[in-house]
C-alpha cells in the first residue's frame, strides 16, 4: 500500500525524469557492443591467478633476503609492565542483524508470542545464520 | 618463507572481504535511503543519526521457564559451555525466577564491558557454575543523509566563455546497462573543482572540459586495490543541447589489475537531446 508521502515522492521524482528523459536516444558508442568472449573469461582468470602466484612466491623470496628484526623481542620490549591482556578492547559486532533478532526473539519469549510468531521469527533467524 | 606466504595470502583475502565489506555497506546504505524516503518522502532532505553506543549480547535465548532454546556459535555463552536445554539456576549468585526473568535478563544486559560474571544452571539433575567475561560490542554513530530534491547545478568555470548562452549537460542519473559492462558513475569533479557529489547532473556552457569521474562497480568478480581510487578524467566536448550520460566501463579482462585502476575507464555511454539555456 501507498503512504500519501510515497505517492508525494513518486510524483516529485516522475516529474525530474520526465525532465531527464526529454528526446531520448542519439548515439550509443561502440563500447556498447564489445562483450568479452566467453573462453576469455574462463581462462584468463587461471593464467592471472597463476601469475599472481609465481610473484608472490617471488617477491617473498626476495624479502627473505632482507634483514628483518627479531619481532618476538621487539614486541616484547615495547609492551609496558602494567598492560594487561584480560583487558580485551571493544570490537564490533560480528553480526549486528542477528543480534537485533536473537533479542527480538527473546523479546517475543519473554511476552508470550504464539507459536506462529516464533516460528516465523526462527525461520528469519536460520535465514541469517546462513 | 611459508609464513610469509601465508602473511601473503592471508592479507590478500581479507583485502577481497574488506571491499566485499564495503560493498555490503553501499547495498544497505541505499536501501536505508529508499526505506528513509518512503517514511519521509514529503520533506526535502531526510537526515537520521545516532550516536555510537555499545551492547553486550551474550548469545543465548531462553524460553519463558528459563530454560536454553538457542546458543551462538563463538559467542560469549558458548564459550562458557552454555547448553540447549540448560535451565537458567542464577546469574552472579542472584536467583532466577522463570515469572521474574525480564529482571534476570535486565541484570545480564547491565553488565559492563570485560566484567566477569557466573551463571548457574541446572543440566539434567547436576548444576554447574558456568564463568565468562562480558564482551560488549559497538555500533559506530552513524548519519544518514538523503536528498529528495534534484536541483541542477550550474558549473562555472573561469575558463569558460559562454555564448549566447549554450549550454549542455552531463548526467549520472540514468543506470547504464549492466549487460554491457557498464556501471553507474558518480561526478567528483570539473576542470579540477570539486562538486557536489549529490548532484547527479551539471549543466555546463558548451566547451571543453576535464571531468572527474568515480566509479560505482558493482561487480563480484572485481579485485580492487585497497584505500580510495582517484579519480579518472573524462575529456569532453560539451556540444548545446545535448546531455552526456556518463558512467563506468568495466573492463573485464583487467579485473585483476589494481595498478593504475585499469579496471575501469570512465565513458559517455549514451548522448541525447535536451534543450538547454544558462541561467
Amino acid at each position: 500500500m501507498t503512504t500519501k508521502h510515497e505517492q508525494h515522492l513518486q510524483q516529485q521524482w516522475q516529474q525530474y525524469v520526465a525532465a531527464e528523459a526529454e528526446q531520448v536516444e542519439l548515439e550509443f558508442p561502440q563500447e556498447l557492443t564489445a562483450k568479452p568472449r566467453r573462453a576469455e573469461i574462463q581462462i584468463k582468470p587461471l593464467w592471472l591467478t597463476a601469475a599472481a602466484f609465481l610473484m608472490a612466491i617471488g617477491l617473498t623470496w626476495w624479502l627473505s633476503f632482507l634483514p628483518v628484526p627479531d619481532s618476538s623481542k621487539v614486541e616484547i620490549a615495547n609492551v609496558p609492565a602494567s598492560s594487561s591482556l584480560e583487558v580485551a578492547p571493544m570490537l564490533l559486532a560480528a553480526n549486528y542483524r542477528l543480534d537485533v533478532l536473537e533479542r527480538r526473539i527473546q523479546q517475543a519469549y519473554l511476552q508470550g508470542a504464539s507459536d506462529a510468531e516464533l516460528e516465523q521469527l526462527w525461520a528469519q533467524h536460520q535465514a541469517l545464520e546462513n | 618463507m611459508y609464513k610469509s606466504i601465508v602473511v601473503m595470502v592471508t592479507a590478500s583475502l581479507l583485502c577481497a572481504s574488506v571491499l566485499g565489506q564495503e560493498q555490503q555497506a553501499r547495498d544497505y546504505a541505499r536501501a536505508a535511503a529508499i526505506a528513509a524516503s518512503k517514511a519521509q518522502g514529503s520533506q526535502q532532505q531526510v537526515v537520521l543519526e545516532e550516536p555510537a553506543r555499545s551492547y553486550f549480547e551474550w548469545g543465548a535465548i531462553l524460553n519463558k521457564q528459563a530454560e536454553v532454546v538457542s546458543v551462538r556459535e563463538g559467542s560469549i555463552a558458548a564459550e562458557m559451555q552454555l547448553k540447549v536445554g540448560d535451565v537458567i539456576q542464577h546469574i552472579n549468585n542472584q536467583p532466577v525466577y522463570p515469572q521474574q526473568l525480564d529482571d534476570a535478563l535486565t541484570t545480564l544486559a547491565s553488565l559492563e564491558h570485560n566484567q566477569p560474571f557466573s551463571v548457574g544452571v541446572k543440566r539434567g539433575e547436576q548444576t554447574h557454575e558456568l564463568n565468562g567475561t562480558v564482551r560488549a560490542t559497538v555500533i559506530p554513530g552513524w548519519r544518514l543523509e538523503v536528498v529528495n530534491t534534484l536541483e541542477e547545478a550550474t558549473q562555472n568555470s573561469e575558463s569558460t566563455v559562454s555564448m549566447n548562452n549554450a549550454c549542455g549537460r552531463i548526467s549520472v542519473f540514468f543506470t547504464p546497462p549492466v549487460t554491457a559492462d557498464l556501471y553507474p558513475a558518480f561526478i567528483n569533479s570539473i576542470d579540477g573543482d570539486n562538486v557536489r557529489i549529490k548532484n547527479p547532473s551539471f549543466k555546463l556552457a558548451a566547451n571543453n572540459y576535464k571531468v572527474g569521474v568515480h566509479e560505482l562497480i558493482d561487480e563480484p568478480s572485481l579485485r580492487r586495490g585497497g584505500g580510495s581510487a582517484p579519480e579518472k578524467i573524462l575529456e569532453l566536448t560539451i556540444e548545446p543541447n545535448k546531455t552526456y550520460h556518463i558512467g563506468a566501463k568495466f573492463i573485464r579482462e583487467k579485473r585483476y589489475q589494481r595498478f593504475n585502476a585499469g579496471y575501469w575507464e570512465p565513458v559517455v555511454w549514451k548522448v541525447t537531446d535536451q534543450s538547454c539555456q544558462l541561467d
